[in-house]
């Protein structure tokens, strides 16, 4: 018995974790690590949205709902389940309330950020966007149903037909 | 956020996947899906509509971001983990074909425009740097769908001809 060998299947098993780990790794790592606007790397909600005056006189992206329009204040979430209102200054088009605004522009106060570009997009936008994104997964999920199946002696999914055009 | 919509990434995939079928034998439907698979497969980063990071933070207790998901790095090992899903004798070739799909999703992601005009960490975790977009289009603008969708379409019809 080549009880130290690994068979084909195990090294599958340990190079599938080792995958996952580095994976894994690298979400924990992406975590720790935080904006440089050297590396065009700016803070969004999630660094900017709980304490904004930190980032006085400097770069920011922030996204949230317009709430008003005169001035447009827009609300932004951040954390799990926080909330803050910002006031975007200088816009160069009109927003309506409700729609999804994402401005990049500088901090001049807590609650005031001046616009140097911005996406608007208006609800239906969204759920559009997300609808199509389903049918599109949908599409694949329908095919690799069709095209391949599961090999049980293997533990490994195969073409269903491999002459198959 | 900016990231175009799947329909567009998959339509993409499987253009590529149809248009290598003219030219090799091997590439037939479960083919041309697996490129199809893995334009659709750095949007997994989606997960966080559904389970924010913030959250998965919170029950964890350490720092934790879905952000690799979307970059090359994170779909070499993603793709890696698909090849390893298939038998043996399919590995190498199902890691190619998922690997072209991933490519081009990330050619098109590049292209796309967002407020700061920089792009998502491409070289990550060898450097943080962002590279300018192309800014060339919104992730819900509805012209990169109609073309892939067209261009599919043509695709299709030359594929029904010549088999």
């Amino acid at each position: 018995m080549p009880s130290l060998e690994m068979n084909g299947q195990s090294v599958r098993l340990m190079t599938f974790l080792g995958l996952v780990v580095s994976l894994v790794a690298l979400l924990l790592w992406a975590g720790t690590l935080s904006p440089n606007p050297g590396m065009n790397s700016f803070p969004g909600n999630a660094e900017a949205g709980p304490n904004p005056s930190v980032y006085l006189g400097q770069h920011v992206s922030l996204g949230g709902t317009v709430v008003s329009t005169q001035p447009v204040v827009v609300e932004i979430e951040y954390g799990v389940a926080d909330m803050r209102q910002i006031t975007f200054v200088n816009l160069d088009r009109s927003v309506s309330e409700g729609q999804q605004i994402t401005g990049f522009g500088v901090l001049t106060d807590g609650s005031t950020l001046v616009i140097e570009r911005v996406i608007v997009r208006s609800p239906w936008e969204i759920w559009y966007m997300y609808v199509i994104s389903f049918f599109g997964g949908l599409w694949v999920l329908s095919r690799i149903v069709t095209h391949w199946e599961i090999d049980r002696d293997q533990l490994a999914f195969r073409p269903r037909c491999d002459d198959d055009g | 956020m900016t990231m175009a919509d799947v329909l567009t990434h998959v339509l993409v995939g499987y253009i590529l996947g149809t248009v290598f079928s003219f030219r090799s034998e091997w590439v037939r439907a479960p083919q041309v899906t697996l490129v199809m698979l893995g334009a659709l497969s750095p949007d997994i980063v989606k997960i966080k509509l559904l389970l924010s990071a913030e959250m998965v933070e919170l029950a964890l207790g350490m720092p934790f971001s879905w952000r690799p998901l979307h970059t090359p790095t994170g779909s070499f090992l993603v793709v890696g983990l698909g090849a390893l899903l298939v038998s043996a004798e399919h590995r190498n070739r199902v890691f190619v074909l998922l690997a072209v799909g991933a490519g081009s999703h990330h050619i098109l992601d590049v292209l796309l425009i967002n407020p700061s005009g920089y792009a998502y960490p491409l070289c990550w975790p060898l450097t943080d740097y962002r590279p300018p977009r192309g800014m060339l289009y919104l992730s819900s603008d509805r012209l990169p769908v109609l073309v892939a969708g067209t261009v599919a379409a043509i695709v299709w019809k030359v594929q029904k001809k010549i088999r």
